[in-house]
């Protein structure tokens, strides 16, 4: 039998300017897809994550060379795609080129980060868009629930705080254009610049556009202060009425004080895995298939980084009628487990399920550029991918279980919920 | 447990989706180089009982996709029983005779009291009148049958089966008119799916099955009464058609899930999940050898059962525009739809064309015309929708409606853009662009295993042959302007349209001397 050649060795790392360049070639032929990012690092308690959203926005709406319609014949043509978007911290850019195109879909790509047209008429509409985003989240219970529980656990410099829609709606009537373009020039540059190419990438070709177009690019400024722990409040059940909404969405959540790197981390993302992580978690299984009391419910670690700390939550959805009953019954789930533990069967379960998806979600061109960028940005080597099954498989339900009692208290879990509350009876209404 | 270990490297990607990624990105490539290159890797065969396999071989990663194609959907219900198809899907993950119990014979029986119960129940409760006192008893007996019945399970199961063996996004999805079944695991288990999938149709338990149906009540309030898009989507197609049952919710009316019976649900397994109507897709890391002697073994075990005809409903010409409106606070919503034929019609091609022209891209009729002039946030057009085309179906327009913006204004909006169509046509550019569309939209679902295998079992099964995922290209690359100023003129009457939209309605005010009012 023989074995798979690691993907450290077939990764190979080039520098350009201050950034960093992993290629992998794999015999795709002709097509070469990548992930870029680079770090920006918002004020977020001055709003700025909403300016750059704006600016985000704008990338492809025209550079200063040429119109929307211009860049978009450029991509077209080719048949070549150009996604951005932004997580707060960085910017992100996903990409996918025929081979002998990559030359100009770079040119292309740094045309739109470095010269950006930040036309008045687009910004407007751009802040209408976003505006309407924000209306409908007020209309969503899913949002409001998820909006309270960041504002229970995260100052709003946290990254992981979220402004309440009409909050985000109100700040995004005070951003204006020169606000958007002087972000864009104090925040966007080569600084931390990361790039994951995977596919018939040509090592010289790619490299040396980069190089080409965006080498010189300057660093932006990565100042921005940010909280990076979740922020000490005494445990509260927060409502958010939402007449009409019969069905109502609850997030139970509770700061973690861990970081993606931290030896805790993978036996909680496990133990997460057990209690609501999928369809045979503990949390479906129970709420769902034995009480039938929610169609949707389930746990996740929220907002982990190396740079932050994150939270555990649950998110269910309820019925006016289960509502009660099915908040009790989760909590006694999740009490159940912190308390308890996880069983070796469960975890046995859980490893394997989550080296499965590991191994699916590095077959196609585009996943293993996906995870080989995400790895370099929490700083890790290409060779903790190779080593990925060996620590999952390493965690032991001791650790797992002492994790848990660790980081996780039954009682510090906040509640908050969206949607129509049930009317009290009158026994229940009586003071 | 999962191993990364496999005998091929598995960073290499087959010839075929080589070929076909090369082919359709490098234009123009015709459609029978791609089937060409990818024909090599396809075995396909046929049980005896009837159930059709398409195997593909792509050793590029140790992991299979499976995926089981029921030729069933909501079309095949009746009223009564209406979401019985969806419910079925539910019930498919509690387990068999094997998995998921600890004692069969006990749980059986303990279910048959279930059952004997509940209809005790539903008939004292038909009562003109219904004696509450003789209710109370049946309900809490049957509560304490439930939980008898539930002390035999064995919780779980049949999802820790497939998780212990590295199993991933093992899920199902009822259409209008199929169902589907899909997950994949390592290589090297693949023998663990032919064992649990082919029992799981053989030797199904509809255990928890009242439990069930109250999560499917949940989901409905979720995704149909809590959701101002479910709704209005319920209602325009209830609009769309009044005999075809592509007018029935996929999810049931509430008051038959609330009312279905454990009978009525095995019944209905038994008349639509005969192995003759069930299509098999695998691709990844499988020798077909090995694929087909393990579908001897397991899937051979099945009922052929009998083909089950095909909805003979046809829906009348309509006579005449139909619209919806429903007054409510939330966002605005415009749906239209117009009656066409179905994925087998020879001008589906040319709608396919149009729904890309329209709406595909910055430099579409609905971006340029709707979103760039903020009359819509966004707007979309569809050839039908996934699992509602192989009977005559509807072209499909959704917009969201921009702040300020009146549903019927941007209704205007979108009839004059597609007026427009019917008058001029549309340009050489647009035409070619959609079609590079098309072969880039391939392109992408062929990237991945489980697109691969959902593909090719839809076109098998609703065309009559995998092939045609491949030929449609060719009848796309033959669409012409006249074509779609034909069928534009033809299709987009007002006749044959339905219009069902969302309009905001003002907020309630307290009446005049209410004194419930602020002083």
């Amino acid at each position: 039998m023989s074995t798979p050649v690691s993907l450290a060795d077939r990764t190979e790392t080039y520098r350009i300017g201050s950034g960093r360049v992993l290629l992998t070639p794999t015999p795709v032929e002709h097509i070469v897809s990548w992930k870029l990012s680079f770090r920006t690092l918002p004020a977020f308690a001055e709003g700025e994550e909403l300016v750059q959203e704006l600016v985000v926005h704008l990338l492809d709406k025209g550079t200063r060379k040429r119109d929307r319609f211009a860049v978009a014949e450029v991509l077209e043509n080719r048949g070549a795609r150009l996604d951005f978007s932004n997580d707060g911290l960085h910017v992100r850019v996903s990409g996918r080129a025929l081979r002998d195109d990559v030359p100009d879909v770079l040119a292309m790509l740094a045309e739109q980060l470095r010269e950006p047209l930040f036309d008045a008429q687009e910004f407007d509409k751009a802040r209408a868009q976003l505006a309407a985003r924000f209306h409908r989240s007020m209309d969503s219970t899913s949002s409001q629930a998820a909006s309270a529980l960041s504002q229970r656990l995260y100052q709003p410099a946290h990254p992981n705080f979220t402004p309440s829609p009409a909050e985000h709606l109100a700040q995004l009537q005070t951003i204006t254009l020169e606000q958007v373009q002087a972000y864009h020039a104090a925040h966007f540059g080569g600084a931390d610049l990361l790039v994951a190419a995977v596919g018939d990438a040509d090592a010289s070709a790619f490299v040396g556009a980069l190089e080409r177009s965006l080498g010189d690019w300057p660093a932006g400024s990565t100042q921005g202060p940010f909280e990076t722990q979740g922020a000490p409040q005494a445990p509260a059940r927060v409502a958010v009425p939402m007449p009409d909404k019969t069905n109502l969405d609850v997030r139970l959540g509770q700061a973690l004080r861990v970081r993606r790197q931290d030896e805790d981390y993978l036996p909680l993302f496990l133990a997460n895995y057990i209690l609501g992580g999928n369809f045979s978690a503990r949390l479906m299984a129970i709420i769902r298939d034995e009480m039938g009391l929610t169609y949707g419910i389930r746990s996740s670690l929220n907002g982990i980084t190396t740079d932050h700390e994150g939270d555990w939550r649950v998110s269910v959805t309820l019925s006016q009628d289960n509502l009660e009953r099915g908040i009790e019954a989760t909590q006694a789930e999740v009490r159940r487990f912190i308390t308890e533990g996880a069983t070796a069967d469960e975890l046995d379960d859980k490893k394997t399920t989550a080296l499965g998806s590991f191994t699916v979600g590095m077959a196609t061109t585009r996943g293993l550029a996906a995870m080989l960028l995400r790895n370099a940005e929490r700083g890790f080597e290409v060779s903790y991918l190779d080593a990925y099954p060996d620590l999952i498989e390493g965690v032991t339900l001791d650790q797992l279980n002492e994790a848990v009692q660790r980081h996780a208290d039954p009682d510090a879990f906040h509640l908050t919920l969206a949607g129509q509350l049930p009317t009290p009876t009158p026994a229940e209404a009586q003071p | 447990m999962m191993n990364s270990r496999s005998t091929r490297s598995p960073w290499r990607l087959s010839g075929l989706l080589t070929m076909v990624l090369s082919l359709t990105m490098l234009l123009p490539a015709q459609a029978q180089d791609l089937l060409d290159a990818f024909e090599s890797s396809v075995t396909e065969f046929t049980l005896d009982n009837g159930l059709h396999f398409i195997i593909v071989e792509r050793p590029e990663a140790p992991v299979v996709t499976f995926y089981t194609y029921a030729d069933v959907g909501s079309v095949d219900e009746v009223k009564g029983i209406t979401g019985m198809a969806h419910m079925f899907e539910h019930m498919a993950f509690k387990g068999t005779t094997t998995v998921g119990t600890n004692d069969i014979d006990g749980e059986l029986a303990a279910m048959g009291r279930v059952d004997a119960l509940y209809t005790d129940i539903k008939r004292e409760e038909q009562q003109l009148n219904p004696d509450e006192a003789r209710l109370a008893e049946l309900r809490e007996a049957f509560a304490a049958a439930q939980e008898e019945a539930q002390s035999y399970m064995a919780s779980g199961e049949f999802d820790q089966a497939v998780e212990r063996n590295g199993g991933t996004g093992m899920n199902a999805s009822t259409f209008y008119d199929r169902t589907d079944y899909f997950y994949s695991l390592p290589a090297n288990k693949a023998e663990l799916w032919f064992s649990l999938e082919s029992d799981r149709f053989l030797n199904p338990v509809l255990r928890e099955f009242f439990i069930e149906r109250d999560v499917i009540m949940e989901e409905r309030r979720q995704r149909t009464e809590s959701n101002p898009f479910g709704r209005l989507f319920e209602e325009f197609l209830s609009t769309a058609f009044k005999a075809h049952p592509y007018g029935e919710p996929v999810i049931g009316h509430m008051s038959d899930i609330q009312s279905y019976t454990r009978d009525e649900a095995e019944a209905f397994f038994q008349k639509y999940y005969g192995a003759s109507n069930l299509t098999i897709a695998i691709v990844g890391a499988i020798e077909p050898a090995a694929a087909q002697e393990m579908a001897e073994t397991y899937f051979g075990r099945l009922p052929a059962g009998e083909k089950p005809g095909p909805v003979e409903t046809v829906e009348p010409p309509q006579l005449g525009e139909r619209r919806v409106i429903i007054e409510e606070q939330s966002q605005p919503l415009l749906m239209m739809g117009w009656h066409k034929g179905s994925v087998n019609h020879p001008d589906d091609p040319v709608f396919e064309i149009m729904a890309d022209i329209l709406s595909t891209g910055r430099t579409s009729r609905f971006y340029t015309g709707l979103v760039e002039e903020q009359k819509a946030l966004q707007a979309q057009a569809l050839n039908s929708l996934a699992g509602f085309n192989k009977y005559p179906n509807l072209f499909f327009l959704f917009a969201v409606t921009s702040q300020g913006v009146e549903p019927t204004a941007l209704e205007a909006d979108i009839t004059a853009l597609i007026d427009e169509i019917k008058v001029n046509g549309v340009t050489e550019d647009e035409l070619q662009r959609a079609k590079t569309r098309a072969r880039a939209n391939l392109v992408r679902e062929l990237q991945s295993n489980s697109g691969v295998a959902g593909q090719l079992a839809y076109y098998q099964v609703v065309t009559g042959d995998w092939r045609n995922l491949f030929n449609r290209l060719d009848a796309l690359e033959a669409v012409t302007n006249d074509d779609i100023m034909r069928v534009a003129n033809e299709t987009f009457t007002r006749r044959n349209r339905t219009v069902a939209m969302i309009q905001t309605a003002p907020p309630e005010m307290p009446a005049v001397g209410d004194a419930s009012g602020d002083q």
